[in-house]
């Protein structure tokens, strides 16, 4: 395994961050940013890695990067509108703005940390019924940013280890090339996989396409006791 | 040779062009233009069947069009160029009624098929269903979205610019998503990309790419008929 100036390898870690949060709070009933020990996460993470085979036992954290999304929220109060549509707003721009806050003023300022926020976008999808269109909010380049960043910093030499926090097979294509072309190491990190009753074999398949393509995979069920607040 | 950089140059004896095409994106832009063309709004129904529509777009002739818009563009025009090969990124819908396996079968063993083409076909996928905002209607919406496309170009680009496997890529799709790499790939792997896209769309994509061509210049040397492109030729002159 190559290494950074010092002998040691570098790490660096990339997480989506809704995708993470979605399976986290199935597994322990409360959001991440309630009850994880964001703060303790690199070490972890870190001593979990140096207990792999084949990687080396002098290890450096690099970068912890989070990619998280928000809805546009308002500021703007609508006027002359229901009342139940006004809560709604009230309730929206609360719940975003609070998670926005907490993603620039708590986690982004943890040692290591950079969170990238993006916007999700109204995407309205046309009602064939009658004509009307419901709103449909979604992530718009997430995984693309995350792709982009597993591969030009790989390009740039500026890490060895990528531990990728997300399950979602659209990266599959940047992890294979990371390791294949620029001979970097891509550990997966997520929860064991659990079949689901009304799931089929092919979304199991889908959902384990990440874990299957990185070079090595870690657990988060092991590393619930020191991450679980 | 007279080509941008002297360092390139003695690399390379050709400019190596590769295309990044969105096949959804780019029916509908074609299905627009004839539309305007026609005088006639596209409907829903219209949008639904822009990718089959597009079937009859003379495809065989899209890699000598973009050669010579190529061939136009300040800096790069008087270097030899050579196409490499055509990507084309197609999802189709998930529908698993039957009708989408036409289009299936013919991006397979038509399209695929032709010198230079690799299509790469995705499926789209469901997001969870959205309540119409009519009141009275209140019927549940199934959005259909495209799951893992642009990520997959993104890499293409990116990756294969790292193997150094094209100088030039010609960019066919509209979506800010794709800005990221095309940076990356201009400042860090000093690539060209030229963006292709119709007048009023993709205006961020078009700035971030080196340069660009507009998808109406395009459009006549790949439209089926004759008489269209008549229209067109005419209507563009006007």
């Amino acid at each position: 395994m190559s290494s950074g100036k010092n002998g040691k390898a570098r790490v660096r870690v990339f997480v989506d961050y809704s995708n993470f949060a979605r399976r986290w709070e199935s597994v322990t009933k409360s959001s991440p940013h309630e009850n994880f020990k964001w703060d303790a996460f690199p070490g972890v993470i870190l001593d979990h890695l140096a207990r792999m085979d084949h990687v080396s036992a002098e290890l450096e954290m690099r970068a912890i990067k989070i990619y998280a999304s928000v809805k546009p929220f308002d500021e703007s109060h609508p006027e002359n509108e229901e009342e139940s549509l006004v809560k709604q707003w009230l309730k929206d721009r609360g719940e975003e703005g609070l998670f926005k806050k907490w993603l620039q003023d708590d986690l982004d300022q943890l040692p290591g940390y950079t969170v990238d926020i993006s916007m999700q976008i109204n995407d309205p999808v046309a009602c064939s019924d009658c004509g009307h269109s419901a709103d449909h909010f979604v992530e718009r380049g997430v995984d693309t940013k995350i792709a982009i960043d597993l591969l030009a910093l790989a390009t740039r030499d500026l890490y060895d280890i990528g531990v990728l926090v997300s399950e979602d097979s659209d990266l599959v294509p940047s992890t294979k090339c990371v390791q294949d072309v620029l001979d970097k190491h891509i550990v997966h990190l997520g929860f064991a996989p659990k079949k689901r009753i009304k799931e089929s074999k092919k979304d199991v398949s889908r959902k384990d396409e990440l874990r299957a393509s990185s070079w090595g995979h870690l657990l988060l069920d092991d590393m619930l006791p020191a991450l679980l607040r | 040779m007279d080509w941008i950089r002297s360092g390139r140059a003695r690399t390379h004896d050709v400019v190596r062009v590769r295309v990044f095409l969105d096949h959804w994106e780019f029916a509908r832009s074609c299905q627009k233009s004839l539309a305007e063309l026609k005088g006639r709004k596209i409907t829903l129904a219209d949008e639904r069947k822009a990718q089959s529509e597009a079937e009859s777009v003379r495809w065989d002739k899209l890699a000598r069009a973009l050669m010579g818009r190529l061939d136009m563009m300040e800096y790069i025009a008087d270097a030899p160029k050579e196409m490499r090969a055509v990507d084309v990124y197609a999802s189709v819908s998930p529908k698993n009624d039957g009708s989408e396996n036409p289009l299936r079968t013919w991006l397979r063993e038509h399209l695929d098929r032709l010198p230079g083409f690799n299509v790469h076909q995705s499926e789209r996928t469901y997001d969870p269903p959205e309540v119409c905002r009519n009141p009275v209607c209140g019927v549940k919406i199934t959005p259909e979205v495209e799951k893992g496309l642009k990520t997959r170009v993104a890499c293409d680009i990116l990756s294969w610019a790292v193997e150094d496997l094209y100088d030039v890529g010609v960019l066919v799709m509209d979506d800010p998503e794709l800005i990221p790499s095309i940076m990356c790939v201009q400042e860090v792997l000093d690539k060209q990309i030229v963006h292709v896209g119709l007048k009023r769309n993709g205006e961020k994509v078009r700035s971030a790419a080196w340069g660009h061509v507009l998808l109406e210049d395009i459009l006549p040397d790949i439209f089926p008929e004759e008489e269209w492109r008549q229209l067109y030729l005419s209507r563009a002159s006007s």
